[in-house]
């Protein structure tokens, strides 16, 4: 056999079917999608791993997985922002949606074994995170605390709004939200997501944190998790660059010596920090 | 604002404002304070009205915000437990420029801010104290409020 | 083709020559006439290649389909300084007398622009197939230098060499038959010697630059000869050579190349320090010479287009007009255009200088990170081929210094 033979066609987009669309806010629709009849399922997705995502005849885009359901459904968030988002924003349930991947090194929840942990989300930088708080719901462990502190632009702008609701009623979890900007029809907290670290009620240098959001709210949190006392190296953010293959081709997702789609998207904080306080890097 | 219960220094120390105060200005300061409750939608502060107080919150959470006719009261910032109410009995005219209005049951130690500033004048160590604490809590603010402008969460143009 | 590590012989036509002696590297040595050149590249023909190599079009050399030996670039050489490119006729009738062209292998590894996947409208939403890269025929390139060597192998490892191998480039570089000259004129942009990639080709390649010709030639032409020393380095070079007129190699003809060799040697004066030079340029992203190279930088891409190990490429899903197909189609793509970096509103490169340092930096530097090894190969090309004359080499080594400072 030549080493053609062996070889996969990367590029093909598998054909999944959206069966749910639900509307998290004006610009922004979890899809669930399903493998299609007849077509054998993708490998199961890690949290924090991506699929390129694609309607018919407009291209793809690297979207998160943001949940993962009963028999093979794949959730992705999607915020209509370009073509491609709005193609996929503009899908129905019964609709085809081609599919690659799962791609990525996800979040390490390995080493959140035994701790505290703080999953700290920005806008739709929540949708990667969600099935880490899914995850550590159904692996519940005793005497840990799991803090959720979600930054959004305004009360409107909040995705999940239903899951909030109910991961504050789970056991273990505490939940704060923050706005950048209300009226007093919100009743909760104003301010960056930053503000709501000092309130934290967790064993700090026992605790981990995942992080998602823009970059400029990443650097901000990290820096104040770590000014909390969290170590740098028990820090998880998810970075993001242009995204046009997934699989270290394209070039597109370097961001210095890294490949977002091959070494990433998630890193531990110590990997970027240095990154990060370069200008247009 | 009803109660008018003495506050004991420990209690300053306690929140976060005034962590680590030192026992003499502790004492010192909390012969100006008094303990304050106020219910969901009460006024700590009226803007344009005279700055004669300012307030550490204890428990619950005040908006900082400002009513625009026809808008409605629109909030820039929540304070919350262990923050500091209130920085315009520092400066000249001394008159608030915001409101700050309870969101929830909140319970806060109010300080008298003319009986504060004589204490400063009396106690350099004190003055010191206070200013670097207010410094920061302005500079948390200035920080929070620069990257609210930003507003990374919208819409890309 | 890379070796298989089996002995190599060349079966001689004529009586084993006392005066012969093989190469220690292991390979047998022949020297091949100029009629022998031309029927190599026909006997390549007959097994089923197409045979690829240098040719003389638009006042370049350039890679294209070489249907016979007369269509090399023959007496013509290569002028090359910074932002400078000329064709220049040679005294003698040499069929290599020139350096690089702006083309190399990755324009046949993968092509410019190569349809991917097939995505085909249907009742139940779309089917897709993948097109089938299988080129009609192997490909036998001739005469690559042994910067193009390296760079092959460079690229090879990108795009094969990963989780997700590229079936275009394994497709289209499989099989491949490989005659590589040793450079006898480097250019005044030529700095192959500092990355270890030249200016033979393969003889000072490290050890993890695994790419290897099937054949390597060494051109020797003076008043009394026009031959080639031939060192056949693969069972594929074995089996071609015994099939054309060839003697084998003597003492004189070793000594012939060698001279050709410390001549190239000799002529490249360019030397880039490559010492810590990786940990030397990413630390320094504020150096004032990255806002001065940006001054004159014109973000034209041409530097990344003619680069021999440059991947970087954009897929566009092109729909036909009837709504009915979607081909998606890979395009090279270039770290100079705003595209590259575009992040949901803006590219995160969007000035030259971010972009020149993307460009600088990847190739010198995080490449290593990327992919363990040297994104340079010491050609010159993006020198040579820059409108604006900006030498890699010069901004380089300015960058490792620290700033002057004006007072």
């Amino acid at each position: 056999m030549s080493l053609r033979d062996s070889i996969a066609a990367p590029m093909v987009p598998v054909r999944y079917r959206v069966v749910e669309r639900r509307r998290e806010t004006h610009d922004t629709v979890t899809l669930t999608s399903v493998p299609d009849a007849g077509v054998d399922a993708l490998e199961e997705p890690r949290p924090g791993q991506f699929h390129m995502l694609s309607a018919f005849g407009v291209g793809e885009v690297p979207i998160s997985v943001s949940g993962v359901g009963p028999q093979g459904g794949i959730e992705h968030t999607v915020r209509a922002v370009g073509a491609n988002t709005e193609a996929l924003d503009a899908l129905s349930a019964g609709d085809a949606v081609g599919v690659r991947g799962p791609f990525g090194r996800g979040w390490h929840l390995d080493g959140a074994a035994g701790m505290d942990v703080v999953v700290l989300a920005g806008g739709i930088g929540l949708a990667p995170l969600r099935p880490v708080i899914q995850h550590l719901i159904e692996q519940r462990e005793e005497n840990r605390s799991v803090r959720l502190l979600v930054g959004a632009r305004r009360s409107e702008e909040l995705s999940f709004t239903s899951d909030l609701a109910a991961w504050s009623e789970a056991p273990g979890i505490e939940v704060a939200v923050t706005v950048d900007s209300a009226t007093r029809e919100w009743s909760g907290r104003v301010g960056v997501v930053t503000n709501l670290v000092e309130d934290l009620d967790v064993d700090a240098p026992r605790t981990v944190a995942f992080v998602c959001g823009p970059e400029v709210m990443m650097r901000f949190s990290a820096r104040a998790l770590i000014e909390f006392g969290l170590l740098p190296e028990k820090i998880q953010l998810s970075a993001e660059r242009n995204m046009k293959c997934a699989i270290a081709h394209c070039g597109h997702c370097q961001y210095g010596p890294l490949l977002i789609c091959r070494d990433g998207p998630v890193f531990d904080y110590p990997e970027l920090c240095e990154l990060m306080e370069v200008r247009e890097l | 604002m009803n109660q008018n219960i003495r506050i004991e220094p420990s209690r300053l120390a306690a929140t976060r404002f005034l962590s680590g105060l030192p026992e003499q200005s502790a004492t010192t300061l909390s012969a100006c304070a008094r303990e304050i409750t106020i219910g969901r939608g009460g006024f700590l502060a009226h803007e344009s009205r005279t700055a004669d107080e300012f307030f550490v919150i204890e428990r619950g959470l005040v908006a900082i915000e400002l009513l625009a006719p026809g808008r409605g009261p629109l909030i820039v910032a929540t304070v919350g437990k262990g923050q500091l109410v209130g920085w315009s009995w520092l400066f000249s005219p001394r008159i608030w420029h915001f409101d700050a209005v309870a969101l929830e049951l909140t319970q806060a130690i109010a300080f008298d801010a003319e009986a504060v500033r004589q204490a400063c004048d009396a106690d350099p160590e004190l003055r010191h104290e206070l200013t670097g604490r207010v410094a920061r809590a302005m500079s948390l603010r200035l920080e929070g409020i620069q990257i609210q402008l930003l507003d990374l969460y919208g819409s890309p143009s | 083709m890379l070796s298989t590590g089996d002995d190599i012989t060349v079966n001689h036509p004529e009586e084993h020559d006392s005066e012969s002696d093989d190469d220690p590297s292991g390979s047998s040595a022949v020297v091949l006439g100029l009629d022998g050149l031309a029927a190599l590249i026909a006997a390549l023909w007959d097994r089923g290649y197409r045979v690829v190599g240098p040719t003389v079009r638009d006042s370049a050399i350039v890679l294209d389909e070489l249907l016979t030996a007369d269509s090399l670039p023959i007496g013509w050489g290569d002028e090359q300084a910074p932002g400078h490119y000329r064709l220049r006729r040679r005294e003698d009738q040499a069929r290599f007398g020139y350096v690089v062209g702006p083309q190399s292998p990755r324009q046949e590894l993968s092509p410019q622009k190569v349809a991917l996947v097939k995505i085909r409208r249907t009742a139940d939403g779309f089917d897709a197939d993948a097109v089938d890269p299988t080129p009609a025929a192997p490909i036998a390139f001739i005469g690559l230098r042994g910067c193009e060597l390296a760079a092959m192998g460079i690229h090879d490892r990108v795009m094969i060499g990963g989780a997700h191998p590229d079936p275009v480039q394994s497709a289209r570089g499989a099989d491949r038959f490989v005659v590589g000259v040793d450079c006898g004129d480097p250019a005044a942009t030529c700095f192959c010697t500092s990355m270890g990639t030249g200016p033979t080709a393969g003889a000072e390649m490290g050890p993890d630059n695994t790419e290897t010709a099937d054949l390597r030639l060494c051109e020797l032409i003076d008043d009394d000869r026009h031959d080639f020393l031939c060192h056949v380095t693969s069972k594929a070079g074995a089996e071609v050579m015994e099939t054309l007129e060839h003697r084998p190699a003597n003492t004189a003809d070793h000594l012939a190349a060698q001279e050709v060799r410390h001549r190239a040697v000799q002529c490249i004066e360019k030397h880039l320090d490559t010492d810590g030079l990786a940990d030397r340029l990413m630390a320094v992203p504020d150096h004032p010479r990255w806002d001065e190279v940006a001054e004159r930088c014109l973000s034209c891409t041409n530097c990344t287009l003619v680069c021999p190990t440059c991947f970087c490429s954009t897929i566009d899903d092109v729909g036909d007009l009837a709504g009915e197909m979607t081909t998606r189609t890979r395009v090279w793509d270039s770290c100079f255009t705003l595209d590259h970096s575009y992040l949901h509103g803006g590219a995160v490169h969007a000035t030259t200088r971010s972009q020149y340092h993307q460009w600088l930096t990847h190739k010198l530097s995080t490449w290593w990170d990327q992919f363990g090894e040297s994104g340079c190969v010491g050609c010159g090309r993006c020198t040579t081929w820059c409108p604006a004359g900006i030498d890699l080499v010069e901004e380089a080594t300015a960058l490792s210094r620290a700033p002057e400072i004006n007072r």
